[in-house]
């Protein structure tokens, strides 16, 4: 990295490929207008794009080197500066910066971006909307990059939207089916609640700090929030952004869109509602994390609902019967790990649980997507079973990615979940209820992934042998699938428990970052677990997913019994739990439906009644008015003389006499 | 011969009330616009009386004349270009009738 400047290609790099891959797209539907079939260049559009990704990538790469070889609290690479606003005393400049923390994020976006976009290279052949895919996940990273490497809340904020943007294109990318486009309007909608309180909750920082340099506002937090009546509007501030946080990471109570943008292609779920986007709020905590950190009571806040959703999420998979809602209900629960992480002061723990989730979850939707591109656009895990026969690479890849999901022994996800829950169980009071939430999801975790697994791979094959032939997918699709099985379970290494006494290497790593945070929080008293405790919490964890998977596999690897027999004994309890405890519905009959009945109000009485009415109603009387007036207008001389005379009469009249 | 201005006005009136009364019962458009020269005559008749009221025995007062005259001038202007229309009229329709001239009825 010579000239600071560089810094601005890692975003507009991808930005570059998604305005190519889009004049591509164009370049093909002006060659199907002669030819229905015809494929133009869109062949072209994942070449510009992985090769726009990649280049992103390599700066990242060259970026997090040179971090790593400055002094531990120097870290930080700060690029040229775009003047952007500037009203009043109001400065609003952007610049990008890298340091310990947004390196690890460009790392995920690029990386797991990447492998993304070369897997779906191969899943989307042969879509009419090939390069206009491409476009929109170029887009996307563009956006996310912007989110990550921002200097200043407004920079930031404009990721922030740019993702939610992109978001809504790519779940309604197959519009023409009609509830994949209602999707993403629930998704945008829903976005836009919690974007409201991210805008209310920056308005105030404003008002607070006169700024939103993020590094300007952390390091003021301790000084404005010494005065009594600021800390209460500092509070105010950071439950405001938390709110945002809960409808971009699809937490209590904004989290039922992330299931439905499952209408979405596969790589979508994973790279936006698995991997990068739905970890915003994650990041943005700690990137503002002594704004989060100085008031206990905000953290609460965040580790109760994190601790939650995880629950609401975590048990509303487990009898989902599509693979891909399986997922996406794992997901919203992991991002509440990820929360509960952060209620509990561990902001490295949340990071190390998104990174590997980005690895795990990643692989999983694609191997999800393998399994469901391998039987012909089959979704229904009813309708598959054994199917390790037939796809032996998607087979091996999504057991390393279940194994990590559930927290397994030794794999990424079981030092980053326990890490989390042994943060909270540290903490100590109301936390150890938090603790006790958390416990019960990662034993309902291992249970769902593990059902998943049998009834996907292992069992009779419950398929229809005449129209369906299950098929291993093309290189292009399982190679990025082989990349992160490796990575998740390896990527725990970047975290390992204090008891094995070594380096926790991304805690060590974003310790600059993190330690303003720290700091406050000191000040509330320290928590430190003994290493036999330690021991006990590790081999807890290691109990609980060891059989809860051996269960949830036991129950399932015979057939779908058990579902039909909860289906059949206990409905209330089925309908509850693949209703996600019925929160949507609730939002359906007390939001939805009366904001429908107020539309339905509005738009038949205000407006087609009130307002039509008084605009044709104007219209209509000057035409009736002129319809009488026009008789006097008869043509006649004579009429218009006697008109004439009795007007001048009249006046002489009126001034004769008043 | 020392006659009162209020028999000059009463004159005037009398005048126009002829020529309004002709300018409506008439149907020839030539007699119609003769009733509007009779119609200014009787303003013209009201100018002077008007003039003559203001007059002192020293300075007689001259404004109600020069309306007149410039009445004059423009009533002949107005008879020429009425009896150029009024041929134009005929030509078109072989008749002088005001009645049939209703083409611009509403």
């Amino acid at each position: 990295m010579g000239g600071t400047w560089l810094l601005w290609f890692i975003p507009l790099l991808p930005l570059f490929g998604a305005a190519a891959c889009g004049l591509i797209h164009f370049a093909t539907l002006a060659a199907r207008k002669h030819d229905a079939n015809a494929k133009g260049p869109s062949g072209l559009a994942p070449v510009v794009a992985c090769a726009a990704i990649l280049g992103s990538l390599l700066l990242s790469i060259a970026a997090f080197k040179q971090l790593a070889g400055l002094a531990a609290d120097a870290r930080v690479i700060e690029s040229a500066v775009w003047p952007w606003i500037h009203v009043g005393s109001l400065q609003l400049d952007i610049s990008l910066v890298v340091d310990p923390l947004s390196a690890v994020m460009l790392m995920v976006v690029t990386g797991v971006g990447f492998l993304i976009h070369v897997y779906s290279a191969g899943y989307m052949k042969g879509d009419p909307g090939y390069a206009k895919f491409f476009a929109f996940l170029n887009l996307f990273v563009f956006s996310m990059l912007m989110l990550v490497l921002s200097s200043s809340l407004i920079g930031l904020f404009v990721g922030w939207e740019g993702v939610g943007l992109c978001s809504y294109l790519l779940i309604g990318f197959w519009y023409e089916k009609g509830w994949p486009a209602e999707a993403g309007q629930k998704a945008f909608i829903f976005n836009r609640v919690g974007d409201a309180s991210f805008l209310i909750g920056s308005f105030i920082l404003i008002k607070l700090f006169g700024t939103l340099d993020l590094s300007d506002i952390n390091t003021a937090v301790a000084s404005v929030s010494a005065d009594p009546a600021n800390a209460w509007w500092l509070t105010i501030a950071a439950l405001c952004l938390f709110g945002g946080c809960t409808g971009k990471s699809a937490q209590i109570p904004l989290f039922t869109w992330l299931p439905d943008a499952m209408a979405g292609p596969t790589p979508v779920s994973a790279l936006i509602h698995a991997a990068t986007m739905v970890t915003a709020g994650v990041y943005l905590v700690v990137r503002m994390n002594p704004v989060f950190a100085f008031d206990p009571t905000v953290l609460t806040v965040i580790g109760t609902i994190g601790a939650l959703t995880a629950l609401v999420g975590g048990t509303s998979a487990i009898f989902q019967r599509d693979i891909k809602k399986v997922l996406a209900y794992s997901t919203v629960s992991q991002l509440g790990y990820m929360f509960l992480g952060l209620g509990s002061g561990a902001f490295a723990a949340a990071i190390f649980h998104l990174v590997t989730h980005a690895f795990f979850k990643g692989l999983l939707f694609l191997g999800a997507g393998s399994v469901i591109h391998g039987m012909h656009d089959e979704q229904d895990m009813h309708k598959m079973g054994g199917l390790r026969r037939h796809m032996p690479k998607t087979f091996v890849t999504f057991m390393a990615g279940a194994a990590a999901l559930s927290g397994l022994p030794l794999l990424s996800g079981f030092f980053s979940k326990d890490e989390i829950l042994a943060h909270t169980f540290a903490h100590g009071g109301f936390y150890f209820v938090l603790w006790g939430i958390g416990i019960v999801t990662a034993a309902v975790t291992a249970y769902y992934t593990w059902r998943m697994v049998a009834l996907t791979f292992f069992g009779k094959e419950r398929f229809d042998h005449h129209h369906v032939h299950p098929h291993e997918s093309p290189a292009l699709m399982w190679v990025p699938l082989a990349v992160l099985a490796v990575l998740s379970v390896l990527g725990g290494a970047l975290g390992l428990p204090p008891v094995f006494h070594v380096v926790h290497v991304l805690e060590h790593w974003l310790e600059p970052v993190t330690a303003p945070g720290h700091a406050l929080l000191a000040a509330n008293g320290t928590h430190e677990l003994s290493h036999a405790m330690e021991w006990a919490l590790l081999g807890l964890g290691a109990a609980i997913a060891l059989g809860f998977a051996h269960f949830g596999f036991r129950t399932y690897v015979k057939g779908v019994e058990q579902d039909e027999s909860v289906q059949r004994n206990r409905p209330a309890l089925a309908d509850f739990l693949v209703g996600a405890w019925k929160i949507d519905a609730q939002y359906y009959a007390k939001i939805v439906y009366p904001s429908k009945l107020v539309a339905f109000v509005t738009a038949v009485i205000v407006d087609q009644f009130a307002i039509d009415g008084l605009v044709n109603g104007a219209g209509g009387l000057a035409t009736a008015t002129g319809n009488r007036l026009k008789l006097l207008v008869d043509g006649s001389l004579k009429s218009y003389a006697l008109w004439i005379g009795a007007g001048a009469v009249l006046l002489a009249l009126l001034w004769m006499f008043v | 011969m020392n006659v009162p201005s209020e028999h000059l006005l009463f004159l005037a009136a009398g005048l126009f009330a002829i020529g309004v009364l002709g300018f409506l019962i008439r149907r020839n458009v030539i007699i119609v616009l003769m009733c509007i020269e009779l119609m200014l005559n009787a303003a013209n008749l009201t100018f002077l009386a008007a003039s003559r009221q203001h007059s002192t025995a020293q300075v007689a007062n001259l404004d109600g004349a020069v309306f007149s005259i410039f009445v004059i001038l423009v009533a002949a202007c107005e008879a020429a270009v009425g009896l150029a229309l009024i041929i134009a009229l005929f030509r078109l329709k072989q008749t002088v009738e005001a009645d049939s001239l209703s083409e611009m009825k509403g």
